[in-house]
């Protein structure tokens, strides 16, 4: 018999005093972990949104009042803009929103819930987390209810040379490859794939307006933000078929930079240049999201300091009152010839198996607490809309490890304070004290 | 041998000093089978407690073998304790969850147990009739039989002496009796020293050597 299977049974022996340990310990590592998540996923959102718009940034140019889905521009503007000084690329875009027919969209949230909830909440709600995962988000929802957005899908008309050049879509395929016909050929995003269940060499009927079109899917890409992982690309000269666009119009022109080239003094040219254009300036937009983050992360330490305090103070206080409770148990080992050592030895053993048990049920609640939540919210709230939460959180192995050393530390050294006064204690004082 | 030189005990309690041992000198040689008696508050445990090195004396000696105790740094004494001194509490102090046969082992789990001194602790148990219990936890067994658990733990180590303070004391009168028939035999058997605190003339009746404290000090030995 060692000293570790003593530590063992005596935390089997006080079983609902270890199982309130466990919990302190796992409730403060499973909120560090779900909101240390939540953190990594939105900010890898918004990285790979920016990483999807090119490396310096961009400015997307619309035709006034109508936004990315219903504003459009003459070729012209394209030639006007390619000539002004700074200016790297200027990429034609359609965007239209667009249906499936006769598929089926399993998304996070269902038609029946958003129908439920359509109005000025539900859009508010839509439009902050659609506004969370790329920047066209206000421009997306005009004109559009959300059950018919929820089941909408962006289709994305593009040049496949210029968007090469860009490092876009053409390069970031991950099953099969860009379409090389102008016509009937189509990619879509990953996350439409998943939805969706269609494949590389799958056909797809594309409705719009009254109009239908049948596509050839010849590859799946992957961008990094949500938004477009979940439209499908065509052709431009398929797009504007579909949307009745003439021959050298588009819905936006995506203006990249030259290098060092601020996004804010393109879009001041462009204003001078081009009559009846908007800018969106995507760089700046992407740089106020991310101070939100930082902001929000802010928070989120502050909320994963309170925590792990409270959690340290809890297993303080608990093992402070075991100690207490075991005054003449700690008293008898020390009489029967028990050194101080060891006294504290018992005491770390029972700390850190509760602290790693904890720390590693912990970790497990935090990764799947939002499956949790989106499991749950539908039923606790039916009339509200569930965001993907399992899409917006990611654990690293950082999180893990900085949650393993967390909630490590804070038991062991929650148990060994009480440990070190009790060890010190003689026996004599030990059984005066009961 | 267990000798105390003129040992005095003052305790503090609040602005008060109260007396616990008043210079009490005692010879007890190997072998011995003792009790100590006196009303309550007269200074036993404490006397029992000074010569099982639990406590320090306010002044005076404590020789074990020889050795001044009172001299000893922490380190030593819980070796003494360890090695030579076997203790048996009134309330029995067995640890809640462990076993009959873990709690028999105790004194020796800091340094690991062998299989030998797991034999040993079977025999010590079978020995005192708990063949049957070696498994129970104490909350399991009878008052009588937490406390023979309690005497082969103090006897696990081969101690030359054992300090027993009041261990009839929580038994009906059959137990008790048992149990001093059980100290006896072992003290008869293996020659081990027993120094037992009671308030109980028929326990102390069974000794070969009474001592009587009052006041913390010796009145009759």
């Amino acid at each position: 018999m060692k000293m570790r299977h003593m530590a063992y049974r005596n935390l089997l022996g006080r079983m609902f005093r270890t199982i309130l340990m466990l919990l302190a310990v796992a409730i403060a590592v499973a909120l560090f972990v779900g909101l240390s998540s939540l953190t990594e996923g939105m900010e890898e959102m918004i990285g790979g949104a920016t990483e999807s718009m090119g490396e310096w940034g961009c400015v997307d140019a619309m035709g006034e009042g109508g936004g990315i889905f219903y504003g459009k521009l003459n070729g012209d503007v394209g030639k006007t803009i390619d000539r002004i000084p700074g200016v790297r690329y200027v990429v034609p875009r359609v965007y239209a929103m667009t249906e499936l027919k006769g598929v089926e969209l399993k998304r996070p949230v269902s038609t029946g819930q958003i129908s439920g909830m359509m109005g000025e909440a539900g859009g508010i709600v839509m439009e902050q987390m659609v506004g969370m995962m790329g920047g066209t988000a206000g421009k997306m929802l005009e004109g559009k209810g959300i059950a018919e957005l929820m089941n909408s899908v962006i289709l994305i008309g593009i040049d496949p040379t210029k968007e090469t050049i860009i490092q876009s879509y053409p390069t970031k395929m991950i099953e099969g490859s860009i379409f090389d016909s102008p016509i009937g050929g189509a990619v879509i995003g990953k996350m439409l794939a998943d939805e969706s269940g269609l494949g590389v060499g799958d056909e797809v009927r594309v409705a719009y307006g009254g109009k239908r079109r049948d596509f050839n899917i010849t590859g799946i890409y992957e961008v990094g933000n949500p938004l477009e992982d979940e439209g499908i690309v065509v052709s431009l000269r398929d797009a504007r078929d579909l949307k009745g666009l003439g021959r050298s119009e588009v819905s936006i022109f995506r203006v990249i930079p030259e290098p060092h080239v601020e996004t804010g003094t393109i879009g001041m040219w462009i204003k001078a240049k081009c009559r009846g254009v908007s800018i969106m300036d995507q760089g700046a937009l992407m740089k106020a999201i991310g101070e939100q983050i930082d902001q929000f992360k802010v928070y989120e330490y502050i909320v994963e300091a309170i925590v792990i305090l409270a959690s340290f103070g809890f297993i303080l206080v608990m093992t402070m009152r075991s100690i207490a409770e075991r005054t003449k148990e700690i008293g008898t080992l020390r009489a029967i010839g028990w050194q101080k050592p060891d006294v504290l030895r018992l005491i770390t053993i029972e700390s850190t198996a509760i602290a790693i048990i904890g720390t590693i049920l912990g970790i497990i609640i935090g990764i799947l607490l939002p499956y949790f939540f989106q499991a749950m919210m539908p039923i606790v709230f039916p009339n509200m809309i569930v965001p993907p939460m399992t899409e917006l959180t990611k654990v690293t192995s950082a999180t893990i490890i900085y949650a393993f050393i967390i909630g490590c530390t804070s038991g062991i050294v929650g148990g060994i304070v009480p440990a070190l006064q009790a060890s010190e204690m003689s026996p004599v004082d030990a059984f005066r004290a009961e | 041998m267990i000798e105390t030189r003129n040992v005095t005990k003052i305790y503090k309690l609040g602005d008060t000093d109260v007396i616990g041992a008043k210079e009490i000198n005692l010879k007890i040689e190997e072998g011995e089978f003792l009790s100590i008696m006196g009303p309550s508050g007269s200074g036993k445990s404490t006397l029992l407690y000074l010569i099982g090195g639990l406590d320090k004396p306010t002044s005076g000696d404590v020789l074990i073998d020889g050795v001044n105790i009172v001299e000893m740094e922490e380190r030593a004494l819980c070796e003494v304790r360890r090695d030579k001194i076997g203790f048996i509490f009134q309330e029995f102090n067995l640890i809640s969850t462990l076993t009959a046969i873990e709690n028999t082992l105790v004194p020796l789990i800091p340094m690991g147990v062998s299989d030998d001194e797991m034999e040993r602790g079977m025999k010590l148990l079978e020995s005192f009739d708990l063949k049957d219990r070696i498994d129970h936890l104490p909350g399991q067994l009878s008052g009588g039989q937490q406390q023979r658990v309690a005497i082969a733990r103090a006897l696990i180590n081969e101690p030359e002496i054992v300090l027993a303070d009041e261990p009839t004391g929580e038994l009906d009168t059959k137990s008790g009796d048992e149990l001093i028939h059980l100290m006896e035999e072992m003290n008869r058997r293996e020659g081990v020293t027993f120094i037992i605190v009671t308030h109980d003339p028929v326990v102390s009746g069974k000794t070969r050597r009474t001592i009587f404290l009052q006041d913390g000090m010796i009145v009759k030995d």
